[in-house]
Order: structure tokens, then sequence, then C-alpha cells
């Protein structure tokens, strides 16, 4: 049993962006995003029939969130990785290759990658309430969070990225 | 305006300066929050540090998803139809009265839509036979027709060319020898001339 080609082809033209950018961020690299947005919708394929019409956006994040977090894995190479305050996991390592994002603004680029220096859960909610516009609802819902640990968890994100951002905005000020 | 206003209540607005940025707290501790952040220039500087990275974040760009992963995505899931195709005969295995049944039904269906076991000998109604029946006595007829006249037409030929008074006059000659010869023979009165019809 799969998915019917309708649905499919609507979820993809609905979610796909979604899932795209979010692993955009959180892997900080295109190509490994690309390897793992295909994974994400070939199993969306496989499996969404299993999932409620209204329910796959939040399937869909939760599924491209753990791609990602398994894909960093792997590139760490089975090295320890550390575990933070929330039980999650760092992605502190940042991907390989030439390609990285870049932002017009200087302060732009150093939060790409200051954003590479929080823990998990902290970095996806701050992607997904900050740059993809997500409710507080709607990142509960995917990461299976109550609202108020969503709202506690993006506070403490933003201010960990104020952390690291400081000397940089500081600096540009003083410009 | 003091730098540092109080730092004990400092570190409990720079707590609580997320939530006022984004209108969570209630009346009375905005009020409290805001308060503070206006006679606070170390409050106002984070203040502004955060509102700066917020915008920031809010107008970082989206990306579609590029062209050949969906193309990759399509490839890969008509592949995976091609493994549906290969499980259904799997089941053959593992399931079998479902998989015959299933098959029971599409050969009904093929049999319904061609028909192929129809009988071969065309069966014809009264009229078509005695249709096909008259045309053949017609043919029949016109067979006759020609035979007839070919007939007619050979014998004015043979007529016209002498054949038949050569062939009479052959047989005469031969008649009178064979009779002459017997009366000869038997000392008999000659064998009356026999009368050729037509000669």
């Amino acid at each position: 049993m799969r998915m019917r080609r309708q649905d499919f082809d609507a979820a993809v033209a609905a979610h796909g962006r979604k899932v795209y950018t979010l692993a955009v961020y959180l892997l900080a690299g295109r190509e490994e995003a690309e390897d793992v947005t295909q994974e994400v919708l070939v199993r969306l394929w496989c499996r969404g029939h299993e999932v409620l019409p209204e329910k796959i956006g939040p399937w869909l994040v939760r599924v491209t969130r753990n791609a990602c977090i398994d894909a960093i894995r792997r590139r760490k190479g089975g090295s320890p990785v550390a575990i933070d305050d929330d039980a999650g996991i760092e992605l502190h390592e940042p991907a390989p290759g030439p390609e990285r994002l870049a932002h017009a603004s200087q302060l732009g680029g150093q939060i790409v990658r200051a954003l590479e220096t929080l823990s998990e859960p902290s970095r996806s909610v701050v992607i997904l309430r900050e740059i993809q516009g997500l409710s507080y609802q709607e990142i509960g819902e995917a990461l299976e969070m109550p609202m108020s640990s969503v709202r506690v968890t993006l506070h403490r994100g933003r201010r960990r990225l104020r952390e690291e951002l400081k000397e940089v905005h500081d600096h540009v000020a003083a410009c | 305006m003091s730098q540092h206003a109080d730092s004990g209540c400092c570190a409990d607005v720079l707590e609580r300066l997320d939530a006022w940025i984004d209108g969570d707290l209630d009346d009375a501790e905005a009020a409290a929050v805001k308060a503070h952040v206006g006679r606070c220039e170390t409050c106002q500087a984070e203040q502004l540090l955060a509102e700066t990275v917020v915008a920031e974040l809010r107008s970082m760009p989206e990306f579609d998803v590029p062209e050949k992963i969906l193309q990759a995505v399509r490839k890969e899931t008509r592949s995976t139809f091609a493994e549906r195709l290969r499980a259904f005969f799997d089941d053959f295995v593992f399931r079998p009265v479902p998989a015959l049944a299933a098959v029971a039904a599409v050969v009904l269906i093929l049999l319904v839509l061609f028909p192929w076991s129809r009988p071969t000998e065309p069966q014809y109604t009264d009229q078509e036979v005695a249709r096909a029946a008259a045309e053949t006595r017609l043919a029949l007829a016109y067979v006759g027709s020609i035979a007839q006249r070919a007939e007619l037409r050979v014998r004015e030929r043979v007529l016209d060319q002498g054949a038949a008074a050569q062939t009479v006059r052959g047989v005469r000659r031969s008649l009178q020898v064979i009779g002459e010869a017997g009366a000869a023979a038997a000392d008999l009165p000659a064998t009356p001339r026999p009368q050729v019809k037509g000669s």
C-alpha cells in the first residue's frame, strides 16, 4: 500500500519547500540537504498513507529533523556527541565542502554560523519559528513538545544566538 | 539613567526579554520589563540586539526543492511501483488465496472483454441461406448458358470447315469397303448402304 500519486504530488507541492529549507539550515549546506530531502520525500511516498492528511506537515517536519540528526551523526563518524540540557544532540559540526550559505549582511552570515552552535531542539525551534514562520502549536505538533516548552526553548535559543553574535553586532554597530 | 539599574533586576528582565518582545507577557509583567528597559542601558542594548537578531532571522530566505531532486524522487517512486508489482507476485507464495482470487477476477474480466473462445463456425439465418441458394442457382444457370453457347459455336465452326462431311465420307467409304469384302467372302448380296442422316 502506498500513497495515491495525486495526494503525494499535492503534499510535495505544499510542504516540499518547508522540508528542504529546514534541512538546509539544520545541515548548514545544500548538498546534504538535497540528499535528506530526497530521502524524506521517498519516505512520504512509502508511509504517507499512514498519516492523516492534516498531519502531513508536522510529520514531514519531524521526519526531516530526525533525518538531519542521523546525517550529522554519520558525518561525525560515530564520534561521541555532546548532549545538551534538553537531552538533545549538539549540531556543532559544520557541513563539509565549499558550499556555504551566503548572505548580504555581515550579521546575517554570522547568524547562519551561530545557528550551528545551537543545541537541539533549540536549533530546530528557532529555524521553524523565526525563519519558516510556524506557529508554536505547529512546532509543538511536529516536535511532540507542549507549547510552553516550545516557547521556553525558542527564547533560550535566541538568547544563545545573542551571546554568539554580541561581538559581531558590537563591531558592526561601532562601524 | 543608570547603566546598571539593578543587576538582579537585569537578570530577571533578560530572562523575560524575548517573551516581552514576542508579546507573550501579561500586562503587568510587560509594564515592569518596559519600565526597566527604559532606564537601563545594558538592557536597552540587549533589547536592540534581540530585535536585530529576530529581524535578521525572519529575513532569511526559504529554498525551493531543486528540480533535480524532484526528478530523482519521481524516478525512485516509479521504481517503487515496480517493487509493488514484484510484491504482488510474492503474494502467490505467502498469500495464495487472495492472489489467485485476484488473478481469477482478472481472467474473468479479460474473457468478457476479449471473448476469444467464441465458436468459429458462423451461424447463418434462413434468409441468408435462401439468398445464397438463389445466387448459386443464378450462377449455375449462367454457367449453363455459357456452355450451351460454346457448344453451338463449336458445332457451327465444324460445319463451316466441312469437317463433318469429310468424316461422313470417310465412314461411308469404310463401310462400303467392309460391305464389299464381306459379300465377296460369303457370296452374299451386298449390304445396303447405310443412310447417314444429314449427308
